[in-house]
């Protein structure tokens, strides 16, 4: 842990976020007339650039995901210690790991459409890297005597692509084991085994540099995933054998409990969360499930609950927080941008757009 | 077209057993058509108001997809749509309505009632995680999931109002080929060889006056 490493990129930080819209300016986008309008109103913002490159402004989309792809090669050119911040943006690699192991080993065809430019490993270098896993495999070569070729590339990539190499080898096996198995592997329980792996493998990143800050703040976005998956899988009437499997094991509230109160009943998931500091979000929520209510608002309360957490980061004035902060702080808003966009493009109510807006770190 | 017989009792006869037939084919026809138009207009009834439940219903998953996008990134999205849900199976029976054999659909295992609801005992899993996906998505797919039957529904009853009002608009060419040609045609016939009788029992009855004025001038 070397939190002064991180002094430099801190202070370029505290630049950046003035440049992050606050709740007003994203209350009066909401506002707009149309979408052209509230496209209109971006043009002055840090987003400006990147809708002017667009042809059609239905297309928002690119422009905000082009936004984000460059937001992280900067952070990530700052980034004293890489790792900390490819090991954070590997959730969009893990996403296209689930993307190609669906085609590959599912047999679905590909949508180049799932998959994020957001990654550290671009799609197109991803193919060849799991062309070159399947390679190995088919030739019985070893994994690591493979990455030796990779020693001239970045030492956080190399590690990441292991990590992504090992949880492709252990779908492909369980594809194999289960091949006369007419159920197969689900592509629930595929995107949950890649989940768990991205969660697991970034947790024990933050955890060996030490930034308790960081660690924590996953642990809390693993706790709220927990709780957001438990309601939605008792909505959905998935059995208790298979919520198991989809549970993050790293968070605070020890996965075993979640699951033991899962197979019972909605005061024991209550419980599992009593004294965290969800525990009122569990009430809600469990409340809402009972009565058999739309989970909407409740799923953007915990986002919000979640993002509080992270807005701590503001005051701390070293290490990798801020810059955590900061980029969770851009990702948020582009989720609220495309909110108000997506909606004013399906004409709803600035209402009904207002209601699902997320809580903005300014 | 005018219908030329020979001008004879026996021919009088069956065509007098003509026009009773037709007339009889045309009182069944109307009724037939009359029945048709009936079950015609209960069904584009059942047809509109299953289609304004359908709009309105198709409106709403619409509406709760558009959010769930909005909430979702676009590759996310596409990513937990990557993989289509559980194949349904179509049933298809057929039916008569007044000898038109109409079909009936419905997908195996619910009831329209059932509507979203799996079957008994089977629970429909999500084909996508749900770690990056919302509450949303689950909404949406649960309300597309829900509107099949109506579609299955709806397009087992357009295809009846297909069929029904094809057999409607043969029906009603026969009932008015047998109401304005037929039917008239056979009449004026039986009437012309009728009037042709008539006539010539007229020469008959002459012609036997004129000789028995001859004989008796001898």
């Amino acid at each position: 842990m070397d939190e002064f490493a991180w002094a430099s990129a801190v202070g370029r930080i505290r630049v950046l976020e003035k440049g992050l819209l606050s709740k007003q300016e994203l209350n009066r986008l909401a506002e707009s007339r149309n979408l052209e309008a509230a496209i209109g109103s971006l043009r002055d913002s840090v987003y400006g650039p990147y809708f002017a490159r667009l042809e059609n402004v239905e297309d928002f989309d690119v422009a905000l995901e082009r936004f984000l792809a460059d937001s992280y090669a900067y952070i990530g050119s700052m980034a004293p210690e890489p790792l900390v911040i490819t090991a954070y943006r590997a959730r969009y690699d893990f996403h296209n790991l689930k993307v190609f192991s669906k085609s590959r080993l599912l047999g679905i065809p590909r949508e180049d459409k799932a998959l994020s430019l957001l990654g550290n490993i671009r799609p197109e270098d991803f193919i060849g890297f799991l062309d070159t896993i399947d390679r190995d495999r088919d030739a019985g070569v070893a994994r690591d005597t493979s990455l030796e070729d990779e020693k001239s590339e970045r030492p956080d990539l190399v590690e990441l692509k292991s990590v992504l190499a090992r949880t492709y080898e252990t779908l492909k096996s369980r594809v194999v084991n289960d091949a006369n198995n007419t159920l197969g592997l689900s592509p629930l329980e595929l995107d949950s085994l890649v989940d768990r792996a991205f969660y697991g493998w970034a947790q024990g990143v933050f955890r060996r540099f030490g930034y308790d800050g960081v660690s924590d703040f996953l642990s809390s976005e693993m706790d709220i995933l927990n709780l957001k998956m438990a309601l939605r899988a008792k909505r959905l009437g998935l059995p208790c054998s298979l919520f198991s499997n989809l549970a993050l094991p790293e968070g605070n509230v020890p996965s075993e409990v979640l699951v033991d109160a899962y197979g019972k009943d909605g005061e024991k998931i209550k419980l599992a969360y009593k004294g965290t500091p969800w525990e009122r979000l569990a009430s809600e929520g469990v409340a809402l499930l009972e009565r058999g209510e739309r989970l909407t608002a409740w799923e953007k309360s915990c986002d919000d609950a979640l993002f509080r957490l992270i807005k701590k980061a503001r005051i701390l004035p070293l290490g990798p927080e801020p810059v955590i902060g900061y980029i969770a702080a851009r990702e948020a808003e582009v989720k609220n941008i495309r909110i108000i966009l997506a909606g004013k493009q399906s004409e709803l109510s600035a209402g009904e757009i207002a209601e699902r807006l997320r809580e903005s770190y300014v | 077209m005018e219908i030329r017989v020979n001008a004879t009792r026996q021919e009088l006869t069956r065509l007098k057993a003509r026009v009773r037939m037709a007339k009889r084919g045309h009182k069944l026809l109307k009724d037939k058509r009359d029945q048709l138009m009936k079950e015609f207009l209960a069904i584009v009834h059942e047809s509109q108001r299953l289609r304004q439940e359908l709009e309105k219903k198709l409106s709403l998953a619409y509406k709760s997809f558009s959010l769930a996008r909005a909430v979702l990134s676009p590759p996310a999205l596409e990513e937990a749509l990557m993989v289509a849900g559980g194949p349904e199976e179509v049933s298809i029976s057929y039916r008569h309505i007044m000898n038109v054999v109409v079909p009936e659909m419905y997908i195996t295992g619910r009831s329209p009632a059932q509507g979203s609801q799996p079957e008994e005992g089977r629970v429909m899993l999500p084909t996508y995680g749900l770690a990056s996906t919302s509450s949303d998505l689950d909404d949406a797919l649960a309300q597309f999931r829900g509107i099949m039957p109506l579609l299955v529904r709806l397009s087992c009853i357009e295809r009846t109002i297909q069929l029904l009002a094809d057999e409607i608009e043969k029906t009603r060419r026969r009932v008015n080929a047998l109401e304005y040609v037929l039917i008239p045609e056979l009449e004026q016939a039986v009437k012309d060889v009728e009037m042709r009788l008539e006539e010539m029992d007229r020469a008959n009855a002459s012609r036997l006056m004129k000789i028995k004025d001859i004989v008796r001038a001898h």
